[in-house]
């Protein structure tokens, strides 16, 4: 028998060669589990009926506080785990999701362009942005009277976060540092980029699909305005929540891929 | 949630490959986007039923989908009927009030089109889940990876649906902790009551959940998962007759439809 | 006969951690031991265990120094699908390991991400359920079986990729004391019919009594001890300071000797209690 006594130990001659690793078979610095796990929560929290929508197809679900957060906690992963969690929910849960088959588009869309922006890829989520918004004014139903005022709430300042360098620096700057103050007005904006993204998308989809013309949008533009403050601000504090906690217990976040 | 168990039934459109399903669903998908006429949609309307009625589907499960959008069904009916650009006048309502765009008439053209908007939601609403209420998981992710898509993304759905009940328990002994702090879910609750527990819910599920994405990932690997090697699927469905059959009538139908769009047919 | 594992001065350190989560590990494993890791919570066992299949360093952002030799394989350098089929790891929470939807899928899964052919698969699996008792229950949920059964089948999905070694993270410390008695008889049959090696972390003494042929005790990082059950469990001092208990039957033992009476080796089972007594009274 061998008994090793710490303090029996010699220290080796030569110091033992260190060598650092870091973790493999990552897609965007997450795992294939992380994906899944947040894909599963994504469907639990389809089920969760959170606001009722006049007009729009049954509810908001608690899966839009969701979107609007994936971005910063998975990075441009989120993405591709909010598409596979849409797929499914709007196929278990359809009652979220108005744009039938393609619903998954828009909550993919939230994530990618809020993700591509915290991971400083501006130029993508300016792209992808001004797809969101150009597919919107490509259909002819928008160019009714007061139309052009649909995206200007949201879709607007989510733009202004992704062009102007010294804002977007601020904000991503804030929330990677967690900034005790600054973090909540910066999640707030990194909120509004990834809602947007996915709302602006529902809405473009719905307006093809099913030719509501001015008379419906414009009305109802105050109660949306009123809706997605309402989930941009449930998703901001969610956010700051998840972010805090999970860099307290050092879980897999995407802030931590970049600071590596 | 719908019930899955349904897929058990044993009926001709569970016997059809994955993929012959996905194609010939994705198919109506696109027709009733491409048409706006209400005969044609209504036509597309009776496909998917005759396509319901062979899986063995209750029709129930249609008529519950159908409450959750009924609200928008008749606003879509509504909008269109009020303020479609019609020419043949049925009802003279009032003078025509230019503010809100309403001419001051009901049109036929309105009621078809509106009449058709609805038909195409209803269609596109249960285009979706007839895929999965006549094909068991295994055979979708089966289906998507043969149709190309990165095995890798059927994984991740796939195992976020077995993760589900595991999640939900998750999120239940949670919310039952969070009962005894006054915290309720009652769905006749106040607005701001219902958001604030989603807050309260959502954070420590997300947290509790990314603790186990470590150890299942270790699983994962600890099974060969993204071994460089062609993967084998002990599951396997190959074309039959009838898949080759159907899928040559799909494209079939899809090639004409867009031929007759394109001619300008079917258009409203 | 060489050593089918060593561990050279193994240290780990995960990202963003001050301290190693193992220090300065040495040891080897021969062919058919079947060794029990024992030690308190926060040890560094789960860490240990990761290791021997390449999960650390892969999976985690870290750093290591030291020298690894797992079945032939470089844990360093060989991907981890390449040492799955040399070791098979169960970790502790048998229902995040679950994720297909059916039993059968879910021990074919390993097998399939092999690229093995279908009939060879469909054998293996076969074999496996058989093996850990699950026959019958291919086409059930796995979410719906029991929390030993659960356990069972994490075992079954390892095995039916046929691995020389098994190391099996506290796969009873969820369990009702029935289910966690087949669980261990899998591990032990595993062993003593299968001829697997076998690492298992456990806090059931009475077990590692009873099966392992060698005991290593972890703690504070650092492996304290490594021997015989009768050694280790001889030491009831060292034993307390890392907060083990031992089992019962030791603890008399242990006490009997200080009064006086000449037990020697320790009994550490039941069996061994009783024999020894009886050389005592006639001896």
């Amino acid at each position: 028998m061998s008994t090793q006594d710490p303090s029996n130990i010699v220290p080796p001659a030569q110091p033992a060669q260190v060598r650092t690793y870091k973790a493999r078979g990552r897609i965007f610095g997450m795992s294939i589990a992380v994906m899944s796990i947040w894909a599963a929560m994504y469907i639990a929290a389809s089920a969760i009926p959170a606001l009722p929508v006049p007009g729009m197809a049954g509810m908001i679900t608690v899966n839009a506080i969701m979107t609007a957060i994936s971005g910063m906690v998975l990075g441009p992963a989120a993405a591709i785990a909010n598409a596979a969690g849409g797929i499914v929910s709007m196929i278990l849960f359809p009652y979220g999701f108005s744009a039938g088959p393609l619903g998954f588009l828009t909550v993919t869309m939230g994530g990618l362009v809020a993700g591509l922006l915290f991971a400083n890829k501006w130029v993508w989520a300016a792209v992808f942005e001004l797809i969101i918004i150009g597919a919107w004014f490509v259909n002819p139903q928008s160019w009714q009277t007061g139309m052009w005022m649909v995206p200007l709430p949201y879709s607007a300042i989510a733009l202004l976060v992704i062009l102007v360098k010294p804002l977007r620096d601020w904000t991503r700057r804030s929330i990677l540092t967690q900034h005790k103050v600054w973090m909540w007005p910066a999640v707030f904006l990194m909120c509004t980029v990834g809602h947007a993204a996915e709302f602006m998308t529902t809405n473009t989809l719905v307006n093809w699909m099913f030719n509501l013309s001015w008379q419906y949008w414009v009305p109802t533009l105050p109660y949306w305005i009123m809706v997605d403050t309402v989930v941009i601000l449930a998703s901001t504090i969610v956010g700051v929540g998840v972010l805090i906690g999970l860099k307290k217990a050092r879980l897999p976040n995407y802030a931590d891929t970049l600071e590596q | 949630m719908m019930n899955i168990d349904m897929r058990t039934r044993k009926s001709p459109m569970q016997k059809l490959d994955g993929r012959t399903k996905l194609i010939a669903l994705s198919v109506i998908f696109v027709l009733v986007l491409l048409f706006s006429h209400p005969a044609y949609i209504l036509a597309l309307l009776g496909v998917v039923m005759v396509i319901w009625w062979s899986a063995k589907l209750p029709l129930q499960t249609i008529k519950d989908l159908f409450k959750y959008f009924l609200v928008i069904a008749v606003i879509i009916l509504v909008v269109q009927i009020f303020f479609y650009p019609g020419q043949t006048e049925l009802i003279r309502l009032s003078n025509p009030v230019p503010a809100i765009g309403f001419s001051g008439f009901i049109t036929l053209e309105g009621i078809l089109f509106g009449v058709a908007m609805v038909l195409r939601l209803v269609v596109i609403m249960i285009v979706a889940p007839l895929m999965v209420l006549t094909t068991p998981l295994p055979e979708l992710m089966l289906a998507l990876v043969k149709l190309k898509i990165p095995y890798r993304f059927a994984f991740i759905m796939t195992t976020a649906l077995s993760l589900l009940p595991s999640i939900q328990s998750h999120a239940a002994i949670i919310q039952q902790a969070q009962l005894c702090r006054g915290i309720t879910y009652d769905t006749a609750g106040k607005f701001f009551t219902k958001l604030r527990a989603s807050v309260a819910l959502l954070v420590p599920l997300i947290l509790g959940s990314f603790r186990d994405s470590q150890t299942l990932e270790i699983a994962m690997s600890s099974r060969a998962f993204g071994a460089p090697v062609k993967r084998t699927f002990l599951l396997d469905s190959q074309f039959s007759k009838i898949d080759y059959l159907i899928l040559a009538v799909t494209i079939a139908i899809l090639v004409t439809g867009i031929v007759l769009r394109i001619l300008g047919f079917g258009v409203y | 006969m060489s050593a089918l594992v060593e561990f050279n001065n193994v240290t780990y350190t995960y990202a963003r951690s001050t301290k190693p989560a193992i220090e300065d590990i040495s040891f080897s494993i021969e062919p058919g031991e079947f060794v029990a890791l024992i030690g308190p919570s926060g040890a560094g066992k789960s860490t240990l265990c990761y290791c021997f299949n390449g999960s650390i360093p892969q999976l985690f952002n870290g750093s290591m120094s030291g020298n690894l030799n797992i079945a032939g394989c470089d844990p360093f350098e060989d991907d981890i699908p390449v040492l799955a089929q040399h070791v098979g790891l169960v970790v502790q929470n048998a229902r995040t390991q679950l994720f297909n939807v059916t039993v059968i899928q879910e021990v074919g899964f390993g097998c399939e991400n092999l690229g093995l052919p279908r009939p060879v698969i469909l054998e293996r699996v076969k074999q496996a359920l058989d093996f850990v008792g699950l026959s019958g229950l291919e086409e059930r949920e796995p979410t719906a079986l029991s929390g030993g059964q659960q356990q069972r089948l994490a075992i079954a999905c390892v095995l039916a990729m046929d691995p020389e070694i098994l190391v099996l993270d506290e796969p009873t410390s969820e369990l009702d004391p029935i289910g966690a008695e087949q669980v261990m008889d899998v591990i032990a049959r595993m062993n003593q019919e299968l001829g697997k090696t076998i690492l298992l972390v456990t806090h059931d003494m009475e077990f590692v009594t009873k099966y392992a042929s060698r005991v290593m005790l972890l703690n504070d990082r650092r492996l304290i001890m490594d021997g015989t059950p009768q050694e280790i469990f001889s030491k009831v001092e060292l034993l307390a300071q890392s907060r083990i208990r031992p089992p019962q039957v030791c603890e008399v033992a242990e006490g009997l000797r200080q009064l006086g009476y000449r037990l020697d080796p320790l009994p550490v089972t039941l069996d061994d209690m009783v024999q020894s007594l009886k050389v005592l009274r006639h001896g």
